[in-house]
């Protein structure tokens, strides 16, 4: 299984790198689902619900998606194959997209820091069981202690 | 398995030297609860406080809310794999405090939410308004895990509630009533004629402050099984959620299923229950299908024609409801949705993540995003620090006169997806 994970979450920061395809980003919560989106418009899984957690989008700043490469996938090829896209993968982002574009969304950067500290904790726990599930290795990152948070 | 619920209503509580009910009075020796909940070593402080209907007081952020229970006769004790052993339970007769409520409060992290007003607009919204509430104020050591402060409030909560009860069990109960869940032959020759309708429990279990237990199970790791109504009531689910006040099943509303009592009450009138199945509601989208595809096997299994499907949350659970009434109305179970809208202020948003065609047949719990103003209390029990910081807005705000503006989802119970909740619906 080849895998991507994308997250803006400091905490899940060293997995993205350990997955063939991840990216890890400093920006929002929406780039996640875009780029998420971007990968499966090439065929590209989701393995889980974009919209998981029971806060909103002005109230956790970290999107964390973890996504299966198609089929035809390979590092190695130069040639672009075209791929099956997952029509389930496609409905569940772009619902997602529409509930981010449509509400007041946080970024990490404006988040206070007891907030940023605690909504960081609980998205890598909500997504440990997939990951878990996808056998990669929990490794956790470091909250980057030279963050200006907003003096909130 | 036959159930005897013996309850004892309690129309106030004070604090005195022996726990005990006395003529509808609960009187709690707060020192000898407040010794049993420390004996928790991973517990940093606790404090208990009253709160009545109709005070001008404010509880937040509230974690949980458990209603006393224990067993008087039968085998095991309420809330197996917590309090009692893991014996299956829901037989016998199990002692009730009724018109009460143990609310478990305290702030874990930032974005908490959970609001109990006594009093005022806010109390139109919640049904724990109307309950005598015991309000345990909990502080966890802070060098500990956050899911090891999660259980250990959650521990707590069901510690006291169980304490209260035990301390009555030799009272005389205002009512007794009485639920019977026979087996499945007698169950399928049962009333013929009548359709055959099974309950479609979807439990929360997304992760951290997310979770439900059954049995002390996590509910994110088993499969969709079928559970006896009378289990339930005994407190074989139990609540990890804390997040989404408006529509997190409390420990109190499984033990109090608005959807299990109505489908008792009529069972062999116009309809035949059949049975409860609990399913989950995983993050992980493998576990959506395997789980959806499981639960209306097993709902087809034990016969059911119809089926009514409970959501719990909101977003990633929006597509653990559509496959279940998908794969339902596939096999033939014609289906019922009970949910609530995230539809934005105005009500005009899309109300639901997912949707399916077949979903012809939806009950609404309310819109979480509808705005109210909650007045300035005189008290608040809890911590209301930070209130821009409390799901629900990031909270709305608080205003300079002191008021909250906040959703209906920072308020505990006011979509609750069961329909244990202040809100109807009508069909225009």
């Amino acid at each position: 299984m080849t895998l991507a994970l994308f997250s803006n979450n400091p905490l899940c920061a060293i997995m993205c790198g350990q997955t063939e395809s991840g990216q890890y980003t400093t920006g929002s919560a929406l780039d996640i689902l875009r780029i998420a989106r971007d990968a499966i418009h090439k065929g590209w899984r989701l393995l889980n619900h974009p919209l998981y957690g029971n806060y909103r989008p002005y109230q956790q700043p970290f999107r964390t998606l973890l996504l299966e490469a198609p089929f035809s996938f390979s590092q190695s090829s130069s040639a672009s194959v075209p791929a099956q896209i997952d029509v389930d993968s496609l409905q569940f982002i772009e619902e997602a997209l529409l509930i981010f574009t449509q509400t007041r969304c946080i970024h990490p950067e404006d988040a206070p820091k007891k907030l940023y500290e605690d909504c960081a904790e609980i998205d890598f726990a909500l997504i440990r069981h997939t990951l878990e599930n996808a056998g990669i290795e929990i490794v956790r990152g470091e909250l980057p202690f030279h963050q200006h948070f907003s003096t909130q | 398995m036959n159930l005897e619920l013996h309850k004892i209503t309690v129309q106030k509580i004070t604090f005195g030297s022996a726990t005990q009910i006395d003529n509808g009075t609960l009187v709690v020796n707060k020192d000898e609860l407040e010794a049993l909940l420390l004996e928790d070593t991973r517990l940093e402080a606790v404090n208990f406080e009253i709160a009545l209907p109709g005070e001008k007081t404010r509880i937040m952020p509230v974690k949980d809310a458990i209603e006393p229970r224990c067993k008087i006769e039968g085998e095991g004790e309420v809330f197996p794999g917590f309090i009692g052993p893991v014996e299956t339970v829901g037989c016998g007769k199990t002692l009730v405090l009724e018109g009460m409520s143990v609310l478990t409060t305290g702030r874990l992290v930032a974005p908490q939410e959970g609001i109990v007003d006594m009093s005022g607009p806010g109390a139109d919204y919640t049904p724990f308004s109307q309950t005598c509430n015991l309000v345990a104020v909990l502080t966890p050591k802070a060098d500990i895990k956050l899911h090891e402060q999660e259980a250990t409030c959650r521990i707590a909560g069901l510690k006291t509630a169980n304490y209260l009860a035990s301390k009555c069990k030799e009272s005389k109960a205002d009512k007794v009533e009485t639920y019977a869940y026979p087996t499945f032959t007698e169950i399928a020759q049962a009333h013929p004629g009548l359709p055959k309708v099974a309950y479609i429990y979807m439990l929360q279990s997304q992760g951290l402050l997310h979770d439900t237990y059954v049995y002390g199970i996590d509910a994110k790791k088993i499969l969709p099984t079928l559970i006896s109504p009378t289990e339930v009531m005994d407190g074989a689910i139990v609540s990890g959620n804390c997040v989404s006040a408006c529509d997190k099943n409390n420990t109190y509303v499984h033990q109090n299923n608005p959807i299990i009592k109505t489908l008792y009450d009529r069972h062999g009138k116009d309809l035949n229950f059949v049975g409860v199945v609990i399913t989950n509601e995983n993050v992980t989208l493998a576990d959506k299908q395997r789980s959806s595809s499981y639960a209306v096997k097993l709902a087809k299994m034990i016969g059911a024609e119809a089926a009514v499907i409970s959501e719990e949350g909101f977003g990633n659970p929006d597509a653990d409801l559509v496959l279940n009434c998908v794969k339902a109305e596939k096999l033939g179970i014609k289906t019922v949705l009970v949910t609530d809208e995230f539809a934005g202020a105005d009500g005009a948003s899309q109300s639901l993540a997912d949707s399916c065609q077949e979903g012809t047949a939806v009950v609404t719990a309310g819109n979480a995003n509808m705005t109210i103003i909650l007045p300035p209390m005189d008290k608040v029990i809890g911590d209301d620090a930070d209130a821009d910081v409390i799901a629900g807005g990031f909270f709305g705000s608080k205003r300079p006169d002191g008021s909250l503006e906040v959703e209906l989802q920072a308020i505990l119970g006011a979509t609750n997806e069961l329909g244990f909740n202040k809100i109807g619906a009508y069909t225009i």
